[in-house]
């Protein structure tokens, strides 16, 4: 589901921020992301979710050969991932109703649909009770389950998310997880970049670890 | 509420600041409509006046009309009668200076007098030197007093004409890159006040047009409002002007061939102000959604 060949990324001066990455994560698998900060796991984040192009090599996301991907086809690519964020990246003026729409609005789904999957979902992130309100009103657990719905809402095969809690406390962190644990039991890929070794431990799942922009152990 | 303040401003500045920009060149090509209205009223006919002795019998007066009709060069030869050039004086001069009107001695030297149209149009060259040469010939006619026309600063006028033109071209360019700049700067601080809502929206897949559409809605609107503005404030001046003309200027009696712009220019300055928005604003957001999200983390 996401495949890295050999893939190098440098920035002018020259910064090589990824350096031969090597990595493959199939369908349904969870797989943790681990690193000091600046060790290039978000480089590698922008590279899956086309935030940026590979210097070399090759990159296959969802069947998606990124390497060559015109900036036409972008959005179109990023409709069938998810990507999470530390600093969940809501939409102030919209509730949490209209933000979990909104992968919908723009995919010209039927207001009708509409109304009838996103609640499916709020439910599924424990959050039905909280539809019409703003992002302003909700603790950053909410904030970051309101924004993992707004990722799956679309039906992704790959969700990747940055440092989904790096902004919450420990208890809320579980909660997230526990979640993202469900999401990957469903089917969906589910790709998580974090610094929390001790949450990595208790999890028990595959770890890629990045350290100056090279893995550490291989694919 | 900060920063809405701030963006109620800015677009407030940039909408008087547009507008003031599209006055002067919907004011400019008012003027320049009037002017060339002017121009073909005093000019419509290239006359020549001569004014003709007091001596004169009718006949005498009639054969220097023929004599003149047969010259290629003219077009056609009116007589202004004595008594008809009195009570044209006395109808200008009424409202002016009745005391004028009234004074015979004063009104007993208003001669008779030929206009002469000559076959040409204003502007053409060759024109004015026929004028001077056929003024020349009537001045040698036994008869006639005194040759006037009024040409030469009629086709000086044209030729003023012409700069005015070529002024208001150049005001147009400037007028255009002032809207551009203008209106950019509007659009360019309502994208980055929109940033992460922008960010959001590439990162949920929107496409290049679902996300620059606001902005170019809100250029073309902005170029609208403005120009409609424009329009208000150049006819609220073109009606104070009219009246003007119709009051203290009277004298010109240029009122009724002053005129608005038409229905097809009026719609030219809409599709100019509504094109230099969007234009505008699509120069700023053609770079939106070609990794204009950042991420945040630390990588």
């Amino acid at each position: 589901m996401i495949e890295f060949s050999h893939v190098y990324k440098t920035y002018p001066g020259p910064v090589h921020a990824l350096k031969n990455i090597d990595l493959r994560i199939d369908k349904g698998e969870f797989v943790f992301l681990t690193g000091p900060s600046g060790a290039g796991k978000t480089t590698l984040f922008r590279m899956i979710s086309a935030f940026d192009h590979v210097t070399s090599g090759q990159l296959v996301v969802a069947n998606q050969e990124l390497t060559q991907i015109s900036s036409a086809d972008v959005p179109a690519f990023r409709r069938r991932i998810g990507v999470v964020f530390q600093d969940f990246k809501l939409l102030k003026n919209l509730t949490v109703f209209q933000n979990v729409a909104l992968p919908l609005k723009v995919l010209g789904e039927k207001e009708q649909n509409i109304r009838r999957r996103v609640p499916d979902f709020l439910e599924k992130v424990g959050l039905s009770h909280k539809s019409d309100q703003y992002p302003e009103s909700l603790s950053g657990g909410e904030q970051q389950r309101t924004a993992i719905a707004r990722a799956l809402i679309h039906q992704p095969g790959v969700l990747i998310a940055d440092e989904p809690t790096g902004n919450l406390d420990p208890r809320l962190s579980e909660e997230i997880m526990d979640l993202l644990e469900k999401v990957c039991a469903q089917g969906t890929t589910v790709f998580v970049a974090t610094h929390d070794h001790e949450m990595v431990k208790r999890r028990n799942k595959r770890t890629v670890s990045i350290r100056a922009g090279e893995l550490e152990g291989g694919r | 509420m900060r920063e809405l303040r701030q963006r109620f401003l800015l677009r407030l500045t940039t909408f008087i600041t547009l507008t003031a920009c599209f006055t002067l060149l919907t004011a400019g090509s008012l003027g320049l409509l009037n002017l060339v209205n002017v121009l073909s009223y005093w000019g419509e006919e290239i006359q020549i006046t001569a004014y003709l002795s007091a001596e004169m019998a009718p006949t005498q007066i009639d054969a220097l009309k023929e004599r003149i009709k047969s010259d290629s060069r003219v077009d056609k030869v009116e007589l202004i009668s004595q008594e008809e050039a009195l009570e044209d004086f006395r109808g200008q001069m009424a409202s002016y200076a009745p005391d004028l009107a009234k004074d015979q001695e004063l009104l007993s030297l208003i001669p008779s007098s030929l206009q002469i149209s000559l076959a040409g149009r204003l502007g053409e060259p060759a024109t004015s030197e026929q004028i001077e040469d056929v003024a020349k010939e009537l001045r040698g006619y036994e008869g006639i007093e005194e040759v006037r026309y009024g040409q030469e600063w009629v086709q000086k006028y044209g030729a003023f004409l012409t700069l005015i033109r070529r002024g208001l071209f150049v005001l147009g360019v400037i007028v255009a890159l002032a809207a551009l700049l203008v209106v950019g700067n509007a659009v360019r601080a309502s994208v980055e006040s929109r940033r992460s809502e922008v960010e959001v929206l590439e990162l949920v897949g929107a496409t290049s047009w679902m996300i620059r559409r606001p902005f170019l809605v809100e250029g073309a609107s902005l170029g609208f409002l403005s120009i409609c503005s424009a329009l208000i404030v150049s006819s609220v001046g073109f009606l104070f002007m009219k009246n003007l003309f119709k009051t203290e200027l009277q004298f010109f009696q240029l009122s009724s061939h002053l005129e608005f712009l038409g229905p097809l220019q009026i719609a030219i300055f809409l599709v100019f102000g509504i094109g230099m928005g969007a234009l505008a604003s699509y120069l700023c957001v053609r770079r939106v959604n070609s990794g204009f999200a950042a991420s945040g983390g630390q990588g």
